[in-house]
């Protein structure tokens, strides 16, 4: 489906090196989106750049918890791709990539609090709601200077509901996100800047697919599909295509919102 | 009694709404076009608030 106010426009899409934010740059790219691709991933913006035709992609590998990386690549951006009009700040896990460990392991079980160290509460938090933070910051001004923008940042099932699976931490984080997000709408509406925020449930990316979330064992795998009303886990299409409709002129009214994207096994207030 | 929005005028409705506009029929229609496509088949169950963000539960 080819959605209007998209083609041409800048986006920029955080965590773009593999799951969620390559279906994203793999969507907005069929509307022919000029794309700024951030990730530390860096093997694996090199190989979405390469499989990413008809429009301009740009990568950037940088790690988004350093204020400073964040500042330098919010210059470089306007200079290199253009000015951005849609901001997709995917970034985020359970666990806290850098330049010296691009890729980590997910854990393949939850950690109870006791578990969780203060390092690993302060990664965690940085990881998931600092970015957000950052990268907002560094391109409110550009968006409130234009008067127009997209927002769109990244919560979680895990902050909807709590979670068995992913840690106080992670689901904290992404609650600070939900906080951040409707905030920021009130506070953009009037520049007509409108913030939103995804809540995936189960999606299946490769990564998380490695580690069964934790229910290895066939009967729990068959459990978690029983619990979800459309009896089957999220693919990551199933988010880029949303991401799309919020940029696109179908979403220009819906600012300040949640949307569990869960294949109905959450869906409240 | 004032009717409703009369002391304000709609002007002063519309302050009330952090987009600081109504929102348009085309809005509404192409959103509800684009929940009709096969690329939102894994949300269901799901209130969008399509409104400016004065209400962002």
């Amino acid at each position: 489906m080819r959605l209007s106010g998209l083609e041409g426009r800048v986006a920029i899409v955080t965590g773009a090196a593999s799951g969620i934010g390559r279906a994203v740059a793999h969507r907005l790219a069929r509307e022919g989106v000029p794309l700024a691709l951030v990730d530390v991933y860096e093997a694996g913006l090199k190989e979405l750049g390469k499989g990413l035709a008809g429009v301009a992609v740009h990568t950037f590998a940088v790690d988004l918890t350093d204020p400073n990386e964040v500042a330098d690549l919010a210059k470089r951006v306007p200079d290199e791709v253009g000015e951005v009009s849609f901001l997709i700040n995917v970034a985020g896990g359970p666990v806290a990539p850098s330049h010296q460990d691009q890729l980590p392991k997910l854990p393949d079980r939850a950690f109870p609090i006791e578990e969780i160290d203060d390092l690993s509460w302060a990664h965690v938090l940085a990881t998931n709601l600092t970015t957000a933070f950052l990268v907002c910051r560094a391109f409110v001004p550009g968006m409130k200077a234009r008067r127009s923008g997209r927002i769109i940042n990244f919560s979680s099932i895990a902050a909807r509901r709590g979670s068995d699976r992913v840690g106080v931490h992670y689901a904290a984080a992404k609650g600070g996100v939900i906080g951040l997000t409707k905030t920021l709408a009130l506070e953009l509406g009037p520049y007509g800047i409108t913030v939103n925020a995804i809540a995936p449930g189960y999606i299946n990316t490769e990564r998380i697919a490695a580690v069964a979330w934790g229910r290895q064992a066939p009967e729990q795998h068959r459990a978690l599909l029983e619990a979800i009303p459309l009896g089957r886990l999220g693919r990551p299409d199933d988010i880029g295509g949303i991401i799309a409709l919020l940029c696109s002129d179908a979403g220009g009214y819906v600012s300040g919102a949640t949307i569990d994207i869960n294949g109905g096994l959450y869906f409240g207030p | 009694m004032a009717a409703l929005g009369e002391e304000r005028g709609p002007e002063g409705a519309m302050s009330t709404i952090p987009i600081g506009r109504a929102g348009t029929v085309e809005e509404i229609s192409k959103l509800v076009v684009a929940l009709c496509s096969g690329e939102t088949s894994y949300m269901t169950g799901v209130t969008i608030d399509a409104n400016g963000a004065s209400y962002t539960a």
